[in-house]
């Protein structure tokens, strides 16, 4: 037991490792408050053969309790291969990784292997296995072209009885076109440049994510001004997606009139963004230790002009579509998400707060500086597609709120830290970051050697409520699928991170 | 291309990608392109352009070419993004422009990542008055 | 009553109001200032020579490698620039190679118009990126 123990180190920076066999209460048995109230995640590295053990234990222990299924990554280079197993607990606030190595060449027989061990404890891990389509099914739904972003991304399978679904499986087939190591031989800041296509509906967040990922390993404090310039892009992106997401709503539900306003109004947020950063959708903006460039007194007030605008706009946008009594018949009593079953399949952001959980990072955590801003996390209650529309409209009024405050105490100074970037180096580490992007919690994880990244695995929220999505159509009618589905919110780029079973 | 497309013109957009979402921006009150009779249209027989944007695997482009035999006479394809013009920023060994330029005829190449609204019209617009 | 007759006032105003849309072709949309388009090559403004001198740079930090420098010895030992081709196909315009040139030769204009028929065409050469950012070529 004394060797286990002096194996059990905690790292510079984020993350807690610990290699053990069994008994993992007593090793953590005083150190679990203290992980959870740091918001550090615990990386526990363990042989395949013991994952049964530590999961049972983790998943009964009255003290650990982590009952929510994150998500399943594999990691492939030439020099390590591994599998990236993520537990949340709905309690306390842990959360744990569970690092398996593997050999190279068994890497796919052993993904499905450990879904199934998985899949006795948790039901969201049912998803990764090698099921078989489902028998005797007929109705075979390929991506039709022309359809809307976010649904074209994922294959359906339904077995319905008149019209009513019975089952439903979806295939992730087409979205699989990731290299496993595309970020091989690359400089960080060609990583920067190209990473924001993983979430092309809200760019920055991926960039920001890595960004700070990077300054935690650095130990770099940024400047006011810095951190002030980050957050009004992150609500001004928050604005654009949400948006987004309600005039594909419309778009769907054939209402013009609201997907028409609600164009003009993104358009107005895009000339925003695009002022600031140089881009519509792909901002390659944040830098290490700062931002890109500076933002001039005009262009403040280029954005006080134009939010009183703003805010009238998508009140008159909400008014005329919750009036509307034939939107609220179409929108109410369908995809309802309970509690349990959001947590179940780790479903986090807005999906998560519909269906009446408070949990938002930028309240919980001292993500950049929201301390200093006042503002409230709308929560709902019903969980229903009607009400997972009210939350954006209510999100989006908030963070309207954010940028007013943002903009009336802009702090004066520098807006980068003058480091060395080509000739970067950095103490070899672990490092894990979430932040709170519109979806919900956008995941990096990564191991960095001296020079460069040595392995990095990206786990964007929206895979969890495609599992989810899984779920819910059950029993509902076959016109409201793509409503249900489009109101996930789900972001493909995000898909296309995952690997999952592929047939071919 | 024939003297048809002058007056109408159906667009059908495959893949998924972040180009989409400027491409569809073009039906927006701002820019409008309505306004020349282009429509977007959802089936393969309505059209008479395919738009190809986005990420493809090996499954993806057996796809396209599939939409691409369903098209009636007259048909051709806008090549939009730099994910098709050279290949996938993700995947080393894409071979989607290799494919499409064996079997079909590409009218128009749009540079850029994603690329503006105005760039999209701008070629729509040069098909149509050179036809 | 009250509500026919605002919404009367509204409807009767919406007659004298502006239209938002933009009619593209005959009046441009404002791009605004900094926005990331062609790369431009800058000119000294008293010898009208090209700023540039062939360090290659920007070639070797270029994401995806869409930057050819090709060049020569000149007189007096120095290094001339002889060709510099941009290749749109493969650029991604993400701004770094104006960010890491030390001399501050290239910068990005606001050239937005950009469709071809021949995939050729893409490959700038010299001679095209020193013209003033505008419109590429009215087709009305």
């Amino acid at each position: 037991m004394n060797d286990i123990n002096n194996k059990t180190y905690p790292l510079p920076g984020m993350v807690f490792r610990e290699e053990l066999k069994s008994d993992l209460e007593f090793i953590l048995k005083d150190k679990v408050d203290r992980i959870t109230s740091t918001g550090f995640d615990l990386l526990i590295e363990l042989p395949p053969e013991n994952l049964y053990v530590v999961v049972k234990e983790l998943k009964e222990n009255p003290r650990l309790r982590a009952n929510i299924f994150g998500g399943m990554n594999t990691c492939k280079s030439n020099k390590r291969n591994f599998l990236l197993v993520n537990l949340r607990s709905a309690y306390n606030d842990l959360s744990v990784l569970l690092k398996m190595k593997m050999q190279s060449d068994d890497i796919e027989t052993s993904y499905i292997e450990t879904a199934d061990i998985l899949g006795e404890f948790y039901k969201a891990a049912a998803f990764y296995k090698g099921v078989s389509r489902i028998a005797g099914c007929d109705f075979n739904i390929e991506i039709p072209p022309g359809i809307l972003d976010g649904l074209d991304c994922f294959d359906i399978d339904i077995y319905a009885d008149e019209d009513k679904v019975k089952e439903a499986w979806i295939d992730t087939c087409v979205s699989k076109v990731l290299d496993y190591e595309f970020y091989r031989d690359m400089k960080i800041y060609n990583l920067i440049a190209i990473i924001s296509r993983f979430d092309w509906k809200a760019g920055i967040f991926p960039e920001l994510c890595l960004c700070s990922a990077i300054e935690e390993l650095l130990k770099l404090k940024l400047t006011r001004r810095a951190q002030y310039i980050r957050m009004l892009l992150c609500e001004l992106f928050r604005i654009s997606n949400h948006l987004y997401f309600i005039l594909n709503i419309c778009n769907i539900l054939q209402y013009d009139i609201g997907y028409s306003m609600c164009h003009l109004e993104r358009e107005r947020i895009l000339g925003l963004i695009e002022t600031i950063t140089g881009s519509r959708v792909v901002p390659n903006f944040i830098r290490i230790g700062g931002v890109k460039r500076n933002i001039e007194e005009e262009t403040l007030s280029d954005i006080r002009k134009n939010l009183p605008l703003l805010f009238e706009n998508i009140r008159r946008i909400e008014k005329i579509m919750m009036d509307d009594f034939l939107i609220i018949e179409r929108l109410e009593n369908i995809g309802i998400i309970s509690k349990n079953i959001a947590l179940e399949y780790g479903v986090t952001g807005p999906n998560l707060r519909a269906s009446g959980v408070r949990n938002d990072l930028r309240k919980d955590n001292d993500f950049i500086s929201y301390r200093d801003l006042s503002f409230t996390t709308p929560v709902g209650r019903e969980g229903d597609c009607l009400e997972r529309v009210i939350i954006r409209f209510r999100e989006i009024f908030q963070s309207l709120k954010l940028v007013n405050q943002i903009i009336n105490n802009f702090p004066e100074g520098d807006y980068i830290k003058k480091i060395n970037l080509p000739h970067l180096e950095f103490q070899p580490g672990v490092i894990s970051q979430d932040i709170e992007c519109p979806h919900g919690i956008f995941k990096i994880y990564m191991e960095v050697g001296e020079r460069n990244i040595d392995s990095l695995v990206i786990k964007g929220p929206s895979v969890n409520s495609l599992i989810m999505g899984e779920e819910i159509i059950k029993g509902e009618s076959l016109e409201d699928i793509d409503l249900i589905l489009m109101s996930l919110d789900i972001s493909p780029g995000e898909i296309m991170s995952a690997q999952y079973k592929t047939e071919y | 291309m024939s003297a048809i497309f002058k007056s109408n013109l159906n667009l059908l957009v495959t893949g998924y990608g972040c180009c989409k979402q400027d491409i569809f921006a073009v039906q927006g009150a701002l820019y409008d392109i309505q306004r020349f009779c282009i429509n977007f249209v959802n089936t393969p027989e309505d059209a008479d352009l395919l738009v190809v944007q986005g990420f493809y695997n090996k499954e993806g482009i057996i796809r396209v070419l599939n939409i691409y035999e369903r098209m009636s006479n007259p048909r051709g394809v806008i090549a939009v993004g730099t994910c098709v013009l050279n290949k996938n920023l993700f995947s080393k060994n894409s071979k989607l422009l290799a494919w499409l330029r064996s079997t079909v005829k590409i009218y128009m190449y749009v540079p850029g990542c994603p690329p503006r609204p105005e760039a999209f019209i701008y070629a729509v617009l040069r098909i149509m008055n050179e036809s | 009553m009250l509500r026919f007759i605002k919404n009367f006032f509204i409807i009767f105003g919406n007659l004298f109001r502006k239209p938002r849309t933009v009619v593209y072709p005959k009046e441009r949309i404002i791009i605004p200032e900094g926005s990331r388009g062609v790369v431009h090559l800058k000119l000294d403004p008293d010898s009208l020579d090209i700023i540039c001198n062939g360090c290659g740079r920007c070639s070797e930090i270029c994401p995806v490698d869409c930057i050819e420098i090709n060049k020569v010895a000149g007189e007096n030992n120095r290094i001339v620039l002889e060709e510099f081709i941009i290749d749109l196909n493969k650029c991604i315009f993400c701004g770094n190679c104006v960010d890491f040139c030390e001399i501050k030769a290239i910068e990005m204009s606001y050239r937005y118009q950009l469709a071809e028929d021949r995939r050729k065409n893409l490959r700038l050469s010299k001679s095209e990126l020193i013209k003033p950012s505008g419109v590429t070529g009215d087709f009305w």
